[in-house]
């Protein structure tokens, strides 16, 4: 028999491991993040050889002023841009298949996506010269309007996870047909324009955007790690949650909110970059299991590093033309799609 | 599986007069239709001078017009539609699968793909070219998505399959926009294609098309029957002396060829297949010979339909240019595709 000074001394080492582990993962993909980045912003039409990158990173270097100039101003913010939106998209994809209880959810597979786009483009059309800030603002109002509909359609005595990701299939397509007639209206310059931001690309950006996007991001995967815990408790279900004197109901919307205004930021900016949502906290999940204490910060960085390394690859294969990184993205994780499903259904 | 009679006896009351009346109904509703559709576009062309450019020709300004740009368009419009139609009605018929259309089998997402890699790699040029490919490539997508989708416990269940398809169609579309995007420059014609529309095909090109829809479409009829039985399962279908496997490789053959015809001619156009057969079934029951034929009829009424709003948006001046059928026909499938979503997936 185990004592129980044993089981605590277990425990307490236990746990040591494991944490040991977290943050050694944590680190590993940090480090992944600034070696794809870095790379990223050595390569080019103007190549800048990597130890040169790293001096003026660290503020070292700087003498040569076309390189200063290259990378402060074009290079530096498209990584930025990638990582910003890779970790947004991979947390609200953390937050919604937490939710919904459902591995495959999230933001551009339930649709939340399609919609904040669809009421970007219509602001756009309403209001061509307004301030940039607004845009996430239409994003975000246009997302959350797609979640509600989507929740209610899905609901019939509960919303079922099936039910959910069906339905979100169905109420993209619609939004994105939508989107496509509204586009019409406008002029073609306008529309040119909104279908090179509709087709997922990090590389069209300015400081004044990073900045935005920073605080909007930041602020919520920050609030999102706070509340963590509280994902793991609603997604057993209410009566768990109510017993553990978690407010369920409450929390639901909080998050839910949380996950579409994260997905809006992105959208609002980089347009519709797919699968990111999904393939994220897989990811973070096989390296540092189900605790959303620990999937959600780790979900950040490996989204962040995925979307990265879509945009570097998208310039590799590209060659003269890029090709977005959301659709080096959807290349890839549409397959991951599938074998989710696959699993999921028990083929 | 027991046999129901009643799966077989029309659902409403009205069904039971359709020997006698629907198909003289239906025919009307498709001739008014296609003769609104060549008078009521952009510019307002009587329909007396409609009639008359078939019945009393002359070498008016406004009859030509009718002959040579408003009648090819009709035509390509009634015909994918009638051919989306029947083709998802045999599809739900030989699957049993409400959700079983060329939509949601990934025929689309494969016939433009295939059609993209043609253009780029093997430098095939002109839209009755494409046609092999999109009819190929097609065909190939809803094979593998509905082999898939059945993998596993309980057969390609509708939820399966249309996850499976979306999935499918996600994945095939990236390559498609990636190829696209890195080939900016060239593949002009493939865009144009790959809108979903009726408008710019000419009458050669749309009578080429005419023996591929006449041989699947008669397939279709032929095999009504028998699609029945199958309708009402494996076993009532072997218990009552059908060559199962056979029956099942002749119907998806005019499926796909229905199918892939269409999305030749016309490019991708979705939810057709899924909206029409699904409708029709309330009112005729499963009896699918009478299903084939009304989904071939409703499908042409619908799209016809969809391209009378186009021109009538553009007509208003409420869309400067032109509006692609394609991007009307989900505004109408979307709700039948989530209606059946609910009461699928548990």
């Amino acid at each position: 028999m185990m004592t129980p000074g044993a089981a605590v001394r277990r425990s307490f080492t236990g746990r040591l491991r494991v944490d040991a582990r977290f943050l050694g993962i944590l680190s590993a993909l940090i480090v992944l993040t600034l070696m794809v980045g870095a790379f990223q912003v050595s390569y080019g039409d103007y190549p800048i050889p990597i130890l040169e990158v790293w001096r003026m990173l660290l503020g070292l270097g700087g003498e040569d002023t076309t390189q200063v100039t290259v990378i402060w101003m074009f290079r530096v913010p498209r990584i930025a841009l990638a990582i910003l939106v890779g970790s947004a998209l991979s947390v609200a994809g953390a937050i919604m298949q937490g939710l919904t209880r459902n591995s495959l959810a999230a933001p551009d597979i339930l649709g939340v996506s399609a919609g904040a786009a669809g009421a970007v483009i219509g602001w756009l059309i309403i209001a061509p010269g307004s301030v940039f800030a607004f845009r996430p603002l239409a994003a975000f109002f246009g997302g959350m309007a797609t979640a509600i509909l989507i929740y209610f359609l899905a609901w019939r005595g509960g919303a079922s996870p099936l039910r959910l990701i069906l339905v979100g299939i169905g109420i993209g397509a619609l939004t994105s047909t939508v989107s496509s007639l509204v586009l019409l209206i406008g002029e073609y310059e306008a529309q040119r324009n909104m279908m090179v931001w509709l087709s997922g690309r990090v590389s069209i950006t300015n400081w004044d955007q990073i900045r935005l996007l920073t605080v909007w991001t930041a602020t919520l995967i920050g609030a999102t790690t706070l509340f963590a815990r509280h994902l793991n408790t609603i997604s057993l279900g209410q009566e768990v949650a109510t017993g553990l004197g978690v407010p369920f109901q409450l929390m639901q919307v909080l998050f839910a909110a949380i996950s579409v205004a994260l997905a809006a930021g992105t959208v609002a900016i980089a347009g519709l970059i797919g699968f990111v949502g999904l393939m994220g906290p897989h990811i973070a999940r096989r390296l540092v299991g189900g605790q959303n204490a620990r999937v959600v910060p780790t979900a950040a960085l490996t989204g962040g590093v995925l979307v990265l390394a879509a945009d570097l690859l998208g310039r590799l294969v590209g060659g003269t033309s890029e090709v977005p990184a959301g659709i080096i993205t959807s290349v890839i994780g549409a397959p991951i799609f599938f074998l989710l499903l696959a699993r999921g259904m028990r083929f | 599986m027991a046999v129901n009679e009643s799966q077989l006896q029309p659902r409403w009351a009205a069904g039971r007069y359709l020997n006698v009346g629907g198909p003289a109904i239906a025919l009307v509703a498709l001739a008014v239709c296609a003769i609104a559709s060549m008078s009521y576009a952009e510019t307002r062309i009587p329909f007396s001078t409609v009639l008359d450019s078939f019945l009393n020709q002359d070498d008016s300004f406004q009859q030509t017009v009718v002959r040579t740009v408003r009648l090819p368009r009709t035509l390509v419009a009634l015909s994918v539609g009638a051919a989306l139609g029947a083709s998802g009605a045999l599809m739900q018929g030989v699957t049993r699968n409400p959700l079983a259309s060329p939509g949601i089998l990934a025929v689309n997402a494969g016939a433009a793909l295939a059609v993209i890699l043609a253009a780029l790699y093997l430098g095939v040029e002109g839209v009755s070219a494409f046609a092999w490919f999109a009819f190929a490539g097609g065909g190939t997508a809803a094979f593998v998505v509905y082999y898939l989708a059945s993998m596993g416990a309980g057969g390609a269940t509708p939820v399966k399959l249309a996850l499976t398809g979306t999935a499918f169609s996600l994945f095939l579309g990236s390559f498609s926009a990636a190829l696209l995007i890195a080939n900016n420059r060239t593949l002009d014609e493939v865009r144009f294609w790959l809108v979903g529309d009726v408008i710019g095909r000419d009458m050669s090109l749309y009578l080429q098309t005419t023996p591929y829809f006449g041989a699947a479409f008669a397939g279709a009829l032929l095999l009504s029957r028998q699609v029945t039985t199958l309708s009402l399962g494996d076993d009532v279908a072997s218990g009552l002396g059908q060559n199962i496997r056979r029956i099942r490789m002749l119907a998806a053959l005019a499926a796909v060829g229905l199918a892939g015809t269409a999305v030749a001619l016309s490019g991708p156009i979705g939810f057709v297949g899924l909206v029409v057969p699904n409708s029709v079934r309330l009112i005729t029951g499963a009896n699918y010979r009478l299903v084939i034929p009304y989904s071939a009829g409703g499908g042409a009424i619908l799209l016809l339909s969809a391209d009378l709003v186009s021109r009538a948006l553009v007509r208003e001046g409420l869309i400067f240019g032109h509006v692609p059928v394609g991007l009307l026909t989900p505004i109408v499938g979307v709700p039948v595709f989530i209606y059946f979503a609910r009461r699928m997936a548990r």
